[in-house]
């Protein structure tokens, strides 16, 4: 049965509605579409990442069901989109409206059946569903039938609907902050998406609140046991469906509207006062008490059946679909997916916790295009994700296709591992759609004043957050605000090698690069995205030319941008590659950044380094990673703009007996011991949860 | 005489065409008569049954304004009344009124063209924008085909704003020109609307013929002028007017024929039908 959603009116007015009733109609297993003929030229952010599930060129194709929604305004543009739909032999024109008069029912009949030259069928909302929630709405608001679907895979939330205007209140934060932090259920917002910002930026910021558009309704409905509406009435039709939703799941409704909308609907909800301050006492007088009861009221309620979906199926006259849910695997898949970021750290990390799970585990990668190659070489299986370009019209259009190849790749309780700072919309929305669970890997580290703020009210859709600390104890930092937290030790990469096989790496790079040398070095200075290091590149080659013992590999990852005054060195010599670390511990020292895993896979392989912070808006602290192994004496460091200083320690390190100093203390050094295992023991957990 | 009075007495009263009323709660003129006659203007279904208005509505609406000895509904076509009479038999509660026995036809007075004794493939037709008045896009390609040697649609203005355009097509916009120039520049009028309508009368169909054009047009739409009209499917079009330039007398005698079939539809005509129905509302 394959259906394209209409609604009479202009395109850019109607669109929420078509979605909504689209994936209302998907969510039951119907195959839907949306014509991308009839998208707006102007969509917001939401609505694409919402409609895109259902846009096709639907030129050629002919359908079983073409449903016209608010067939009350059915104009010319409407008759326009309508002249050339094809249906399919047995298929029908479904015109859904309020209509007012008889005289009103046929106009609107009329003008589909001229423009399309088939006759609608017309079916008034009014006498559908005469006690709908949404009494004047244009979209449907039918009850699934999901009474027996599986138990929940996240936790269940009470989500509370407030009015913008509840937040103008003098006393509305306080009364909101204590319902928050004292109820039994977990408790979050659901406002407009100004209200949420409003919250965000007040002190109140750890109150979890997502926006009516935020969130599709099914989704929204996936994480709850119970909701309250306040203030004049449901907010309309995104808002009824949601309510539909969770009164079919057996979902507690509390209707605190001043009409009493819901209940005067004759829906199964409990009417409770329209004062937000009397919710949080009577929650524990009278519904925690006796949820049972309520829950067994509301199955029993006739209001159920006289708006179900089967109801809205049998007037479309479109059976029942064959397939209701996506099926799910019996064993759970755990998907990694690392941020691109700076260079391949995220990725590697990934892959060093991904390689610690059980082998009972199912594991695949979901990455960017520059770390495909390193994690298939690692033998994992990867689903590539479209990179951000400045080519794209907009600058998330890469998130778009990655959502959909994110909830395409994943099915309802799999797990999401995230490694990253910044959370994309598409990994909040396919947790929330997909019901994953998911982890978030996120180190700290965060430079004075930098603002995570988006990131960090992301959080809400983990269910754990796995932080990978610092070596060194003045770096890490104790944040009581994120919640799950999960502190395990730095993770990265070590690599042993003993003195036979480093002499022998040497020896194959001499023979290799026909360069006759003593001492080893490897400059890895960062692959140019953050900042250009051409100048302290040219400063260290220049160096080491005037010198007949050295070799200097400058070290970049694959897809790295060399310059080409790298070139033509007498002894630097360029080399990309995915095996870094392996010619750092060949190497005498190393001239590094002090990202995270650079800086700790030198301390950890126990390798003298001159750290060369990077410091960019976007970045970790790199500045006191770098200090702190200075003042540990296992390594030296400089800004990046002083040369003489670089180079003093080049000097330093190739001639004083520096290089052993450091690394004698290297080897005394007490570290904390590695995270990938209890990073991965996490994942488990959230895996057999 | 007052426009909109209170109240209208007569022996004959005429409504034109009830559907004035669809989007009125009710007729606030009482009208008192010995004969109240509702001229079907607009066809009360449309094919497949449907009701092209609410005919109950504003049927009604009059019944309930008005006192007569009768009431009457004149069609304005033989398909009209066909579609008069299924309404009627269809609903009880209009029993009481009963369906004139002539049919009240647009009067087609129009000055009589010749034909021209070397048609050529320059096809056209002629209406107002509606979408109703147009059948689906790929019935107008195959109405308005490659081959002929032009296709002029005159109140195309549905088809420009919408972007439905072909390079073989003129497109002009309703009245954007006179029907005397747009005859000019064809010899075939090829009218389909859409499958969901039909014309009551067809008066357009009228002018055509008048103006010395043979119409090509379904066979629903062609009843009102039996003889008069070559019915087809958008399909046959192209074998249709192939065969007619090809055999240029028989292009004249239909359109001669068909001219012919006119003088039913003449003002003379109307005045001797009117006539009648007036005098039958004196008798006593």
């Amino acid at each position: 049965m394959k259906m394209k959603i209409e609604c009479a009116g202009k395109a850019e007015a109607t669109l929420d509605a078509r979605v909504l009733f689209a994936r209302q109609l998907a969510s039951h297993g119907y195959e839907v579409l949306i014509d991308e003929a009839d998208l707006p030229d102007q969509m917001t952010r939401n609505q694409k990442y919402e409609a895109l599930a259902f846009v096709r060129d639907c030129r050629d194709t002919k359908f079983d069901r073409v449903i016209v929604l608010g067939a009350e305004n059915t104009d010319g543009a409407t008759q326009t989109r309508l002249r050339d739909v094809k249906l399919d032999a047995s298929g029908e024109i479904v015109a859904i409206g309020r209509f007012p008069s008889t005289q009103e029912r046929i106009s609107a009949k009329s003008k589909i059946a001229y423009a399309s030259g088939y006759e609608p069928n017309v079916i008034d909302l009014k006498d559908l569903f005469p006690n709908a929630i949404n009494q004047s709405g244009t979209v449907p608001a039918a009850v699934p039938d999901t009474f027996n679907l599986a138990p929940p895979v996240s936790e269940q939330k009470h989500l509370c609907f407030l009015e913008e205007g509840f937040f103008d209140e003098d006393s509305a934060m306080e009364s909101l902050f204590l319902t928050a932090t004292a109820s039994r259920q977990p408790f979050a917002v659901v406002t407009s998406g100004k209200a949420k910002e409003r919250l965000r930026l007040l002190r109140y910021s750890e109150i979890e609140a997502y926006s009516y558009s935020e969130v599709t309704p099914e989704a929204l409905t996936n994480m709850c046991c119970m909701a309250s509406f306040f203030g004049k009435s449901v907010p309309g039709d995104r808002m009824a469906v949601f309510l539909v939703n969770l009164v079919g799941r057996g979902g507690v409704i509390l209707d605190g509207t001043e009409s009493g909308q819901i209940t005067t609907a004759g829906a199964p909800a409990i009417r409770v006062p329209a004062e937000f301050r009397a919710l949080l006492p009577y929650l524990n007088k009278v519904v925690d008490s006796q949820m049972n009861l309520i829950s067994k009221k509301i199955r029993e309620n006739d209001w159920l059946a006289s708006n179900s979906i089967k109801k809205l199926e049998d007037a479309l006259d479109i059976g029942r679909p064959t397939n209701k849910t996506k099926k799910s695997p019996t064993k759970r898949r755990v998907l990694f997916m690392p941020t691109n970021g700076v260079g391949l750290g995220h990725a590697q990390r990934s892959a060093l916790v991904a390689g610690e799970l059980s082998s009972s585990n199912e594991v695949a990668f979901a990455a960017f295009p520059s770390c495909v190659p390193m994690l298939q070489n690692k033998g994992f299986d990867t689903l590539p994700l479209v990179q951000k370009s400045d080519a794209h019209a907009d600058s998330f259009a890469n998130d778009l296709v990655n959502f959909r190849r994110l909830v395409n790749h994943t099915h309802r309780g799999d797990v999401l591992v995230f490694d990253g700072v910044y959370v994309f919309d598409s990994i909040v929305r396919a947790t929330l759609e997909n019901e994953l669970r998911s982890v978030w890997i996120r180190r700290g580290l965060w430079q004075v004043g930098q603002s995570n703020a988006t990131a960090l009210e992301r959080r809400k859709v983990f269910s754990r957050i796995i932080v990978p600390t610092e070596a060194f104890d003045e770096l890490n930092e104790i944040d009581f605000q994120t919640g799950p937290l999960h502190p395990v030790g730095p993770i990265v990469q070590t690599v042993s090698m003993n003195s036979k096989a480093r002499e022998e790496l040497r020896k194959a790079l001499s023979e290799e690069l026909e360069i006759e040398f003593s001492r080893l070095v490897v400059t890895m200075l960062g692959g140019g995205v953050a900042a250009d290091r051409s100048a302290q590149l040219q400063a260290i080659c220049q160096t080491f030319e005037r010198r007949d013992d050295v070799l200097n590999l400058v070290v970049v990852w694959p897809h790295a941008t060399l310059s080409p005054s790298l070139h033509g060195w007498r002894n630097s010599i360029p080399v990309r590659t995915l095996h870094a670390l392996h010619f750092c511990k060949a190497a005498d020292f190393v001239i590094s950044a002090a990202g995270y895993n650079s800086f700790h896979e030198v301390i950890y392989n126990q390798i003298p380094a001159i750290f060369v912070p990077q410091m960019a808006p976007f970045m970790d602290d790199q500045e006191r990673r770098a200090r702190s192994a200075v003042e540990r004496e296992i390594g030296a460091a400089t800004s990046a703009e002083d040369i003489w200083s670089l180079l003093r320690h080049v000097s330093r390190f190739l001639e004083s007996g520096e290089v052993d100093r450091i690394s004698a203390r290297l080897h005394e050094l007490q570290l904390p011991q590695l995270g990938q295992t209890a990073a991965a023991r996490i994942v488990g957990e959230v895996v057999h949860q | 005489m007052d426009w909109d009075p209170l109240s209208v007495s007569a022996d004959l009263v005429v409504l034109h065409n009830p559907s004035f009323l669809k989007f009125n709660a009710s007729l606030d003129t009482r009208i008192i008569a010995r004969h109240l006659v509702v001229v079907a203007h607009e066809n009360f279904l449309r094919p497949g049954g449907h009701e092209a208005f609410d005919v109950l509505g504003c049927l009604g609406r009059i019944d309930q304004a008005s006192v007569a000895l009768r009431k009457s509904i004149a069609p304005v076509s033989e398909h009209n009344r066909k579609i008069v009479e299924e309404w009627l038999a269809n609903d009880r509660l209009f029993r009481h009124w009963d369906v004139l026995d002539e049919n009240w036809f647009n009067i087609c007075d129009f000055d009589l063209k010749a034909p021209t004794r070397k048609p050529a493939d320059r096809r056209g037709r002629l209406s107002r924008p509606g979408f109703e008045k147009f059948p689906k896009t790929e019935d107008l390609d195959l109405c308005f085909s490659e081959v002929a040697e032009k296709n002029v649609i005159l109140g195309a203005d549905t088809l420009i704003y919408h972007g439905i355009r072909r390079p073989h097509w003129t497109l002009l916009k309703f009245a954007e020109i006179a029907p005397e120039q747009f005859f000019g520049m064809i010899d075939f009028m090829v009218y389909f609307t859409a499958p969901t309508w039909r014309e009551s009368f067809g008066r357009v169909i009228a002018e055509a013929i008048a103006a010395g054009k043979v119409v090509i047009c379904d066979r629903a739409t062609g009843s009102s002028f039996p003889g008069a009209v070559l019915t087809a499917s958008p399909k046959q079009v192209d074998q249709l007017i192939f065969e007619m330039i090809n055999n240029p007398e028989k292009y004249v005698k239909q359109v001669k024929r068909a001219q012919g079939v006119l003088a039913n539809f003449s003002s003379r005509r109307f005045i001797d039908l009117f006539s009648s129905t007036l005098q039958g509302a004196k008798k006593p």
